[in-house]
């Protein structure tokens, strides 16, 4: 393994693990408010409970997010010197705003857990949503400063140097609000149906049991929604990768070769070398209007790019597919949900929906590991888009 | 060219920062330290306050650090960039006790309560709590004896161990570990109310800063030859002096403060000293960020990123300062500790 | 944009290296972390109350105990 390797799989596994902490840290503060909320209104003992649970949960969670993000801020200047070199007095400003995000959930979570007979129940519930809003405006955050590296802004070239930098051009770079939102209704989606798959499992064993079903009403409160509104937010992602990072579109798209009414391939498997991708299902048109709204644009493909700047296209193409995949998975579950929830009957009673809920426990978890890689691996070989290599970045420890 | 007192005010808040996850990070590591350390028909007892000190106040702490590390690599990215490329195996080593300290300490506090398992947690907890001070500490003294250069040439030896592997860090991350544990003793006589146990933690804040004594003169001993830039600084500095003088003075009357029992007055005066001895260093080392050549203006980023950082920490102030005071008031308030 | 490269880096990267050890410690380091967060979360969070736990939830004088 050469070390440039190495790094970047330190990086990945590292954000890897951290993503998940920092996802459920978004998500389940929701549903603990909604649960105390529900108690402070029905006085149901078991809303609070979960209330309790959820708060201890997101207490053990946001430690280990706590200190893995701690290891990746590290991260950044141990395997990337170089790149923090050059992009730090521009990327920095959002990492200081995570950082006092981050702090406020710090303090506002101590103040949750320990103050359940300390504070009024209206101070306590306020408490809770200040934990929810400023976990996820670090989440935010963070994922500006990448949506950065995708369409960095905010500084010229000067022979080759970064130079006139703006920090704030740099925050409102063209991918940020695109980036933030999807990962955002992601991070409610895959917390929500983790929980909601887990109880509906627990709940095909044990079909009475109250404190699963209120579990899984909260939890699906909160998943159905964001998975319903993620396909938009995908299509706002989509058009903006075409326009801007066109090579990572061709990747995910499986598309070497320039043309109008372009077809939309699903699945198959890209050959890079002869630059075709076999056995695809291809809709005609479809390609072409996904990305310009027009079913006879034109859509650059791969071969408009030096071989040296492709992306490694079948790991780009297959994350991208499994991520859609997934996500239309919890988008026909959600439907059914509230189809039957409409209906007025019993979501805990359908044991149909029961084990779809259950099998889709991992599922956004998986599509978000999966559109983390669509967006680095489909970055490659640039760690700051069409400026800096990640070759160039590597730290020169320890060769 | 980026301005230089602006320069001058960021590395100011960087180095403050620092202090402040010094005093209050550091307590909480020196915590570990006791927990390893716990003897005695009391043991059990004196590990449940130190959980119950720490707990809810941790995570808060830790950040101070991380806000240290964003103002260097947003205000000072080329400081940022050489200490984690020469120090890397020290700070990865250092990240995997904050990774274990923090986890460790996480599951023993919502793992059941069987003894087996706290036991278990509390031994890495505390392993962890020693070995992290220590690797800061043996950073800290690697940049302090200017030896963090830029590795141009030499072996992977020369240019990745050497800087760091020196009597002076060692000695520089023993004396780190030491301050620890004394801030955190004087700080938990003030934890409980049990005279036996405030007893203990008295003896222990007395014992540890004997220790911070013997180890601090073992630093400066060996920055004669280690560290010449700072054995320099530490003399020479017009700043010196007065620093010198507050640091033995609060030495001296933090002792006295311990022995007659005037907890809150030590707990004050302990939080002084150490703060003392941590800006010792940075005017030792000014105008360099990293000795002998990365400077405070030569590192610092363009003046429109310092001038929105200034305008950034502001704002989070705002948010941060009156949330923290209502924390703490939430913690003081009501009955003692549940969950 | 030489610059941009760092400043060390003449020397080839794709040799047999070094920074798989660090790597390696992390990931063992992660999983041994995952599998400890899942176990605590499934003991201490998502199984239903049981027996003695249902009386408490249900016992109102009691309420808000920890």
């Amino acid at each position: 393994m050469s070390d440039l390797l190495a790094a970047r799989s330190q990086m990945a596994m590292s954000l890897a693990f951290h993503i998940i902490f920092a996802v459920v840290g978004i998500g389940l503060p929701v549903l603990m408010v909604i649960a105390e909320r529900r108690w402070q209104k029905t006085g149901d003992p078991i809303y609070l409970e979960l209330a309790k649970r959820w708060a201890k949960g997101t207490a053990i969670l946001f430690a280990v997010g706590a200190v893995s993000g701690t290891v990746l801020s590290f991260e950044l200047g141990l395997l990337w010197p170089a790149f923090m070199e050059a992009a730090g007095p521009i990327i920095g400003m959002p990492f200081s705003l995570e950082g006092f995000a981050f702090f406020t959930e710090a303090i506002f979570l101590g103040v949750y857990l320990y103050g359940w007979n300390r504070i009024t129940p209206r101070a306590h519930l306020w408490a809770g949503i200040l934990v929810a809003v400023s976990g996820a405006a670090s989440g935010v955050f963070v994922v500006i400063a990448n949506a950065w590296m995708n369409a960095p802004t905010g500084f010229e070239l000067v022979n080759g140097r970064i130079a006139n930098v703006d920090p704030i051009a740099g925050m409102m770079n063209p991918m940020a609000f695109q980036q933030t939102l999807h990962m955002t209704l992601a991070a409610l989606a895959a917390t929500g149906f983790a929980v909601a798959g887990i109880h509906a499992f627990l709940l095909l064993f044990d079909r009475d049991n109250a404190f699963h079903r209120r579990a899984l009403s909260i939890a699906l409160l909160v998943s159905a929604p964001a998975a319903l509104l993620q396909p938009v937010s995908g299509d706002l992602s989509a058009k903006a990768v075409a326009r801007l990072q066109p090579a990572k579109f061709a990747a995910m798209e499986a598309h070497f070769r320039t043309g109008t009414r372009v077809p939309l391939l699903i699945g198959g498997w890209p050959d890079m070398d002869k630059g075709e991708t076999a056995y695809a299902i291809r809709i005609p048109g479809g390609l072409s209007f996904l990305a310009f709204g027009d079913f006879d644009a034109e859509v650059k493909g791969l071969e408009e790019f030096p071989r040296g700047e492709w992306p490694h296209v079948p790991i780009v193409h297959t994350a991208f597919q499994i991520m859609v995949a997934l996500g239309t998975y919890l988008v026909l579950v959600s439907l059914w949900a509230a189809w039957v929830g409409w209906r007025r009957r019993d979501v805990g009673a359908d044991r149909r929906l029961l084990v779809a809920l259950a099998l889709a426990t991992p599922m956004g978890f998986i599509a978000i590991e999966a559109g983390w890689t669509v967006t680095e691996v489909g970055r490659q070989p640039w760690i700051i888009y069409g400026v800096m290599r990640t070759a160039d970045a590597v730290t020169p420890m320890p060769a | 060219m980026p301005d230089l007192a602006l320069a001058d005010v960021l590395a100011a808040l960087l180095a403050l920062s620092l202090n402040a996850y010094v005093l209050l990070g550091g307590a909480d590591f020196g915590g570990g330290v006791w927990v390893m350390l716990a003897t005695g028909p009391r043991r059990a007892r004196q590990r449940e306050v130190i959980a119950h000190a720490i707990g809810p106040i941790w995570e808060a702490n830790h950040v101070w650090l991380i806000l240290a590390v964003v103002l260097a690599f947003t205000c000072f990215a080329p400081v940022f960039a050489r200490i984690m490329t020469v120090l890397h195996i020290p700070v990865s080593l250092m990240l995997v006790g904050i990774v274990l300290r923090g986890s460790a300490f996480t599951f023993r506090t919502y793992d059941d309560q069987h003894d087996a398992a706290q036991h278990r947690w509390g031994r890495i907890f505390a392993s962890a709590s020693i070995l992290t001070p220590l690797l800061l500490g043996v950073c800290i003294g690697a940049v302090a004896s200017g030896s963090v250069v830029a590795p141009t040439q030499g072996g992977f030896a020369e240019r990745f161990v050497d800087p760091w592997l020196t009597p002076f860090a060692f000695a520089v991350g023993v004396l780190t570990l030491a301050l620890f544990a004394f801030l955190a003793a004087v700080f938990l006589t003030m934890e409980t109310r049990d005279p036996e146990l405030v007893e203990d933690f008295r003896r222990r804040a007395l014992g540890a800063g004997v220790a911070v004594f013997l180890a601090s003169g073992l630093a400066l001993l060996l920055s004669f030859d280690d560290a010449p830039l700072m054995g320099r600084g530490l003399m020479a500095s017009s700043w010196a002096l007065p620093l010198h003088l507050a640091t033995a003075v609060s030495a001296i009357v933090v002792f006295a403060a311990l022995w007659h029992r005037r907890y809150r007055a030590a707990r004050l005066l302990a939080g002084l000293q150490v703060s003392c001895i941590f800006w010792g260093w940075v005017v030792s080392q000014y105008p360099y960020l990293v000795p002998p050549d990365l400077t405070v203006a030569g590192a610092a980023a363009p003046e429109i990123t310092l001038r929105i950082t200034v305008w950034a920490l502001a704002l989070g102030t705002l948010v941060l300062a009156p949330s923290l005071i209502y924390l703490f008031r939430v913690l003081k308030s009501g009955p003692a500790h549940e969950e | 944009m030489d610059h941009l490269r760092g400043d060390a880096h003449g020397g080839r990267r794709d040799a047999d290296a070094g920074l798989i050890y660090p790597f390696t410690a992390f990931t063992v380091l992660y999983c041994f972390l995952a599998v400890i967060v899942a176990w605590l979360l499934y003991r201490q969070i998502i199984r239903s109350p049981r027996g003695s736990e249902w009386t408490r939830l249900y016992a109102p004088a009691r309420r808000g105990d920890a």
